[in-house]
């Protein structure tokens, strides 16, 4: 696997004009910052699948609980197509190694929940993921996808980073072979992130650890990458990030004095009231870790992302 | 006789952007990145010169009509011509404005009263805009009577650097305004500088200098003309933009104080942060942080007065982007 981290986007946001009217939905972060830290794989499934440009407009009907993808107008029924294209691309992709997918919002094949879902019947339209998008998540579950729309939104857009590059790490993982020893540091260094977004899933991962043994490395694995993905999509909150910060506080109860540790602690109430980012605790933290040497602490993820993952989180 | 200043820090602003319906078709133009947080830190005095000068509410839009140079205020359809009328109101009101003793002023962007630049001026055979760079009427007038004030519109105020920058301005503004008040003295104007020393060569490294000197030969000055041109030179310096290489710069600085107290991992730690800052991989907050746990630690008193290290409430979130 090479170094450099693939994410797939939907062309029309990288700004190819590929849209059924012939435009772009460039999304300045997406091309200006995002394309500085990984490599895009764009791709475009209604052109990929034979429609060209300028073309019918599509839109998914549910016809008995199967989802068809018919064009507009025409009725041209466009499901098998897209689905043989798909699987191919999809194999494509799995070799690429991509970490991630940046969707179009709304796009009956791309959206990631947010396409529209005809019925055939007159009963209301329902909202539920592009048929590409659909496809895309079944093929690889742990994927992390979002709209090029929520990465406007700070929150949804670390969420979104810090998926790319812990499945990043993952596959860096994995492609080493299915060793319990490099599984129990892998979750080491991701420990406080994990705990970050999900203090239940810490657990589990946690309890699920304990009972590997030498035999049982494949399912480990399965059921770890499964629960581990499935924590990272909850949102990291203030409060679970104070939960984070003063739980790392404790490792220097014995290193600081009274008034070291209500700087520090005031520095967590500060970030959790909102007054201060969450950098300012984590910058005192880290050098705490770095004077008392507390290697557990340093080689923290949270803590201390990778250069890129650094640059991405802080920038806007 | 000027009232007391307050602890407030009063800002003027065009009222609609306070959310006042004022604007010719009744509705305001609420800017919620001036009235949200930074509100809670300031108090703004909201004017509206377009109502000031009787021009009512709701009423005919005004444009700029002439050459860039020399233009006038008249209504789009009926070319009613509010010129004299402004500039008489305006005489009358910026005298009461003085009283209040702004620190800053924001205002509407593109306005033809208020806009502080980038207005449209229209010719008189009328068609499209013959300028684009016209200065509305009141903000004119503003800007030629308070030629220091720090000044902003809407618009701008969206940039992250150029809103730090006009906030670090107003901060200094007042508090430029409160050493006045409280009976200005050689000794308290040393004081002034000394803290402000940091922020001023994070904006403007000459001045920092200049700034210094003026101090220096001070004793030698009549104090009304010293404390005249130091404003002066202050508020030109201040209006330069702080950039990521004069910060680097002031914080190289800064460490130098530390060369005796920290130890080679701490020294190593800190620069390693400066770089990154330079870098763009982490914001100013980051070295800054970490300096000031320095400064408490090791208790260096000429450090913790720097309004650079802390100048700004820390919810404006000012230093939070790389």
């Amino acid at each position: 696997m090479s170094d450099s981290i693939k994410i797939g986007v939907s062309a029309c946001v990288a700004g190819e004009k590929v849209r059924f009217d012939h435009t772009h939905r460039r999304n300045a972060y997406l091309t200006e910052t995002l394309a500085k830290h990984v490599e895009f794989v764009p791709i475009c499934p209604e052109i990929a699948c034979g429609m060209g440009i300028p073309r019918e407009l599509l839109r998914q009907v549910d016809c008995a609980g199967e989802i068809r993808l018919i064009a507009y107008e025409s009725g041209k029924d466009l499901t098998a197509k897209m689905t043989k294209w798909a699987r191919r691309v999809l194999k494509g992709l799995d070799k690429e190694g991509i970490c991630g997918f940046v969707l179009r919002v709304h796009s009956p094949s791309c959206a990631v929940s947010k396409a529209k879902i005809h019925s055939t019947d007159g009963s209301p339209q329902r909202l539920g993921p592009g048929f590409f998008t659909r496809l895309l998540q079944e093929n690889d579950p742990l994927l992390p996808v979002v709209s090029s729309e929520a990465l406007q939104n700070a929150i949804l857009r670390e969420n979104f980073i810090r998926r790319v590059f812990v499945l990043h790490r993952w596959r860096a993982l994995t492609a080493r072979g299915l060793s319990i020893g490099n599984l129990v540091d892998f979750h080491t260094r991701h420990k406080m992130l994990i705990r970050a977004h999900d203090l239940r899933g810490y657990r589990e991962l946690g309890h699920l650890l304990g009972e590997s043994t030498l035999h049982n490395a494949e399912t480990i694995f399965d059921a770890y990458g499964t629960l581990l993905f499935k924590s990272m999509t909850l949102k990291s909150t203030p409060s679970k990030n104070r939960d984070v910060l003063s739980h790392a506080a404790g490792y220097f109860k014995k290193d600081l004095d009274a008034e070291d540790k209500r700087e520090l602690h005031a520095m967590i109430t500060a970030y959790a009231k909102g007054k201060a980012p969450l950098l300012v605790p984590i910058t005192l933290l880290n050098h705490y870790a770095r004077k008392f040497r507390r290697p557990y602490l340093t080689q923290q993820y949270y803590l201390n992302p990778e250069p890129a993952e650094l640059k991405l989180l802080n920038h806007v | 006789m000027s009232e007391p200043i307050r602890e407030r820090i009063r800002i003027g602003i065009s009222a609609c952007l306070a959310g006042q319906k004022v604007r010719y078709d009744g509705t305001n133009a609420k800017a919620e990145h001036l009235t949200g947080v930074l509100a809670d830190h300031l108090e703004l005095v909201p004017v509206c010169p377009e109502v000031g000068c009787g021009m009512g509410v709701p009423r005919e839009a005004v444009r700029l009509v002439g050459t860039l140079e020399d233009n006038r205020l008249k209504g789009r359809q009926t070319g009613t011509d509010w010129t004299d009328a402004m500039r008489a109101w305006a005489e009358s009101f910026l005298p009461e404005l003085e009283k209040v003793r702004l620190c800053g002023f924001i205002f509407k962007a593109k306005s033809p009263s208020s806009g502080m630049g980038r207005v449209k001026v229209y010719a008189e055979s009328g068609g499209q805009p013959a300028s684009y760079a016209g200065v509305g009427l009141f903000a004119a007038m503003v800007m030629a009577r308070f030629p220091l004030l720090p000044v902003e519109d809407d618009g701008r105020l969206h940039d992250v650097g150029l809103r730090a920058n006009f906030i670090e301005r107003i901060f200094t503004e007042h508090r430029w305004h409160v050493f006045l008040e409280n009976g200005p003295t050689m000794k308290g104007l040393i004081d002034f500088h000394t803290r402000h020393k940091m922020l001023v060569r994070a904006h403007d490294v000459t001045g920092y200098r200049e700034l210094g000197k003026l101090v220096a030969e001070g004793k030698r000055l009549n104090q009304d003309d010293l404390l005249r041109r130091y404003h002066e030179r202050l508020a030109r310096a201040m209006a330069l933009k702080s950039t990521t290489r004069k910060n680097v710069d002031v914080l190289m600085h800064i460490l130098g104080y530390f060369k005796k107290l920290l130890g080679p991992d701490e020294k190593r730690e800190c620069l390693e942060l400066i770089e990154h800052y330079r870098n763009g991989f982490v914001p100013l907050i980051v070295p800054v942080t970490l300096f000031n746990h320095f400064i408490r630690k090791y208790d260096v008193s000429y450090l913790r007065g720097q309004y650079y290290l802390n100048p700004h409430p820390l919810d404006l979130k000012l230093r939070n982007h790389a």
